[in-house]
């Protein structure tokens, strides 16, 4: 029996590497995820450097800004720039359409800018050229070509019959042809996984003990992935009368699975909790912003007379600060409040957007390993929400230093007054970190359950094709 | 003939195959007309916000004149006044979003304004389902539809060959170009049927907006002439002597680098041969131009610390004397990273030619308005109002007088027109490789007769 099984593993084999248009096709996919990590690695490489020489050169000019006031300097202020981690070459996520960097100016909360995707030259977008591209979508496709056949066509051939009556059961058959496909993906996907973890490896600021549980993780998630796209294969296989309609029954499938479901799951998202257009977030903050003191002014009465009171003082002149720097702190202290409120409710939108369209994940399992991937890679929605969160507790903190900077030594001159270019040396340099892997692993946790449940689903099918091989013999 | 195409549609209808692919188009159709309407209400939604924003902040101005007492309360108008932008709302959002989600249309212009600064109103689209992409009628014609006329024409002919019905539905059929149309007909009605009638509720439920009927019968042609293309490639498919699993693989693999493999290689092989300069960088340069700029003025001009009128001049002049060094600074690279855009756009034109797909979902984009180029114009003309709207306010710094109303209203107005849309490329390549590819399928059946 056992032998039986093994030869017919070694035929399939066999009949692949004859076939030239499974073989091309197969190392045309080969070829694709290959060319996608070099393209990724020159990608991110380019952009780190851009970076990093683009945040030396701002660093200078704001250490050499000279005597300056420090409300005119927060003005100024400094950009935060978004650096692209070396894991992103497996998946680039949200990354080209999230900005990439912040003006972190006195009073204003800026939304990020810079999406890369604003320089694609074509409108036709059907995702951005990654590893995770091709393991997402072309690998399942080729995995569903090459196995609609593979049961299929023992039954059009009348062979399938002869192999059960010669010895070989239903369960050892279906085992063996799962073998054979997983053998053609294992072929296909090592070289891609060894190549990607070279160029993570030679990208600087690898971090190879974080990194390597998160390699691990993805690697695992897109095994299950695509253990799930095999099992599928075989059982459409085993339940289809001929190969041309296996084909087109699971090409079908890969159509739903790959590009209708998850689109169709970002545009209900859409719906279900849209987002405010830009010009109507803008609108709500400047009505908001309208009701509130400038710093500018020295209109808040209330405001002044409460300083005097902590002071211990009854007038203005008296006062050993400058009031016009803690007017513009007390500004600010409002104008958060205001953006907390406003940005709060954009991002509890997009966390409404992305659970909505996570349930996708029970139809599809693409949507639960993007979720899965995006995550591990670093470049998911919590991640630029992380970034953006970051930038802004700087900007906040370094506007503070600013304020406090001309309430403690421009009494007398507010705003003429020169803060010492010392000042500008102590203001820190902002720098990103990226979210841990504890905090990863609870944001994908259920699309890990989602993706399990697929492997659960996976197992069930194999029986119903076990039962259907051995109910078709009889 | 009628009666050959009603048989062979009473046998298609029967299918199961057939019925879940019409189950499938009209699932799409409908989620992309509704997708559609939520981007097409988000659109005017913003344009309305932007309008009565703007309507609000002149309002405001219109006020603080009429109720100044003296000059200084309108002392710093050439500052505080501006000018707004909005780019008209495209005439077909609803069907091909192109763009939309990610390109800024609306923006408040005044002295401070720079160029490289120009678009401070970011679209808010959550970059998730940005990147996992949307449904529309676009999509449904280029991407979705011919893979599901693959699915009801694989076995078109292939079948009846493997079964060794050919020659007898042939004779029965009277002519290969009679039994070609018979099936070809109702198998094109089940995917386009579905798409021309969504047209036409979108149509029916949309806004009333001048050119807008016009534009969607040229975006369905051009839709249909696509499908057509697709179909003509699965009879030719057809004409081989191969099996139904064979010509499905092939059809699949045509497919796959058509739609999917071809398009997103152009953009990044064009990405990675002509990279465009850093946007950091050019963050960087301005900062740098702001600062040496400012220190400059600041030791050139030491009437800035008056707090009269004469010094509220000076510091408006300091002002937008800065943002020009800054401007002159930094236009060479916005310069730089245009022509880099455009070379790319270029190539990605060139590239174009090898994935017809491409070229008509680029094609549908430009007739909905949602197109990179329309973009690229409107920012181009946004830059060019900018310099004028700069140049009248500073002509008011220049003068001893503070701004009336009458300045106030002659403060030059935006006006752009959408360039023309730029689809005749895509549909007579398209209709050349249709007709081109029918001609060599219909004599390759006609051979067939005479085995």
């Amino acid at each position: 029996m056992t032998q039986a099984s093994s030869a017919i593993a070694r035929k399939d084999l066999t009949e692949f590497v004859r076939d030239r248009r499974l073989g091309v096709a197969a190392l045309v996919v080969l070829i694709l995820a290959l060319a996608a990590v070099a393209v990724s690695f020159v990608r991110i490489d380019s952009h780190e450097r851009d970076r990093t020489y683009a945040e030396a050169l701002d660093r200078e000019t704001w250490l050499n800004q000279g005597p300056r006031n420090p409300h005119s300097a927060a003005h100024f202020s400094s950009w935060a720039m978004r650096p692209i981690t070396p894991l992103a070459v497996l998946d680039p996520g949200v990354g080209p359409y999230a900005g990439n960097a912040i003006w972190m100016e006195a009073h204003n909360q800026n939304p990020p800018r810079n999406r890369p995707a604003r320089d694609n030259a074509s409108a036709f977008d059907l995702g951005q050229f990654s590893v995770g591209w091709v393991l997402q979508l072309l690998a399942p496709l080729l995995l569903f070509v090459v196995g609609a056949g593979l049961i299929a066509r023992e039954r059009e051939r009348g062979t399938l019959r002869l192999m059960l009556v010669s010895g070989a059961d239903a369960s050892s058959l279906v085992a063996r042809k799962l073998g054979v496909l997983g053998r053609i993906a294992a072929m296909m996907i090592l070289p891609i996984a060894a190549a990607a973890v070279a160029a993570i490896a030679l990208l600087p600021g690898a971090n190879a003990a974080d990194e390597g549980w998160r390699v691990a993780i993805w690697g695992g998630s897109y095994a299950i992935y695509l253990f799930v796209a095999v099992v599928i294969a075989i059982a459409v296989s085993a339940m289809s009368a001929s190969t041309s309609r296996a084909m087109m029954l699971l090409i079908g499938l890969w159509l739903g699975a790959t590009l209708l479901v998850p689109r169709m799951a970002a545009s209900v998202a859409a719906v279900v909790a849209p987002a405010p257009p830009a010009e109507v977030f803008a609108a709500e903050i400047a009505r908001d912003r309208a009701t509130q003191a400038s710093g500018h002014d020295g209109s808040e009465e209330a405001f002044v007379q409460s300083v005097l009171r902590r002071y211990g003082v009854t007038s203005e002149a008296d006062l050993p600060v400058s009031l016009a720097g803690l007017e513009l702190e007390e500004s600010e202290r409002q104008g958060n409040l205001i953006f907390d409120r406003r940005f709060g409710e954009l991002e509890a939108v997009y966390t409404r957007q992305r659970e909505a369209a996570r349930l996708a994940g029970v139809v599809s399992p693409l949507v639960s390993i993007q979720n899965i991937s995006m995550a591990l890679s670093g470049t998911d929605m919590a991640s630029q929400i992380a970034f953006q969160r970051q930038a802004e507790m700087h900007r906040r903190s370094v506007i503070t230093l600013l304020n406090n900077d001309m309430a403690k030594h421009g009494k007398g001159q507010d705003f003429d007054y020169l803060a010492d270019p010392k000042l500008w040396s102590t203001i820190p340099v902002f720098v990103y970190q990226p979210l841990p892997l504890g905090v990863v692993a609870q944001l994908v946790w259920p699309d890990l359950l989602i993706l399990l449940a697929w492997c659960a689903l996976a197992f069930f099918l194999l029986a119903r094709a076990r039962r259907h091989i051995s109910s078709s013999a009889l | 003939m009628l009666r050959l195409l009603t048989l062979e549609t009473r046998r298609l209808l029967r299918e199961p195959l057939a019925l879940a692919v019409l189950a499938l188009t009209v699932l799409a159709c409908l989620l992309a007309g509704l997708s559609g309407r939520a981007v097409l209400d988000q659109q005017l939604a913003g344009r309305a916000a932007f309008a009565q924003s703007s309507s609000d902040a002149a309002d405001r101005i219109q006020k603080q004149i009429a109720e100044a007492t003296g000059p200084a309360d309108v002392a710093f108008l050439p500052v505080r006044v501006s000018s707004p932008i909005v780019a008209p709302a495209p005439l077909l959002a609803d069907f091909s979003a192109g763009r939309l989600g990610i390109e800024p249309y609306s923006a408040t212009l005044n002295l401070r304004t720079r160029s490289d600064t120009l678009f401070r109103t970011e679209q808010l689209d959550n970059p998730e389902l940005l990147a996992r992409g949307s449904i529309d009628l676009g999509l449904v014609a280029v991407v979705i539809a011919p893979l599901l006329l693959i699915a009801l024409g694989y076995g078109l002919f292939t079948q009846d060959r493997e079964s060794g019905a050919a020659r007898l539905v042939l004779a029965q059929s009277g002519s290969p170009a009679k039994l070609l149309a018979a099936r070809s007909l109702p198998r094109l009605a089940i995917v386009l049927v579905p798409l021309m009638m969504t047209v036409v509720a979108l149509l029916f439920s949309g806004p009333a907006i001048a050119g807008r009927v016009d534009a969607a019968m040229v975006w369905l042609g051009l839709a249909v002439m696509s499908l057509l293309f697709w179909w003509s490639v699965i009879v030719m498919l057809n004409s081989f002597r191969i099996s139904a699993e064979t010509a499905a693989l092939a059809l699949a693999g045509i497919w796959t680098a058509l739609v999917v493999v071809i398009p997103t290689l152009t953009v990044a092989v064009a990405q990675a041969v002509i990279p465009p300069p850093s946007r950091f960088e050019q963050i960087a340069v301005a900062r740098l131009a702001e600062i040496s700029a400012t220190q400059d003025y600041e030791t050139d001009h030491p009437e800035l610390v008056s707090e009269d009128m004469q010094g509220w001049q000076a510091s408006m002049r300091k002002s937008a004397t800065i943002n020009a060094t800054v401007e002159d600074r930094v236009s060479p690279l916005s310069q730089a990273f245009d022509a880099r855009l455009a070379e790319q756009q270029d190539m990605v034109r060139r590239l174009q030619m090898l994935s017809p797909p491409m070229l008509a979902s680029d094609a549908l984009a430009s007739i909905a308005g949602t197109d990179e180029m329309r973009f690229r114009s409107f920012r181009a003309a946004a830059i060019l109002h900018l310099a004028a709207v700069k140049s009248f306010l500073a002509s008011q710094l220049e003068r001893d007088s503070v701004m009336s109303q009458a300045d106030v209203d002659a403060i030059p107005e935006f006006s752009w027109s959408p360039p023309p849309p730029n689809y005749v490329w895509a549909l007579a390549l398209l209709g050349a490789c249709t007709a081109l590819i029918s001609a060599i399928s219909l004599n390759r059946f006609g051979a067939l007769r005479l085995e």
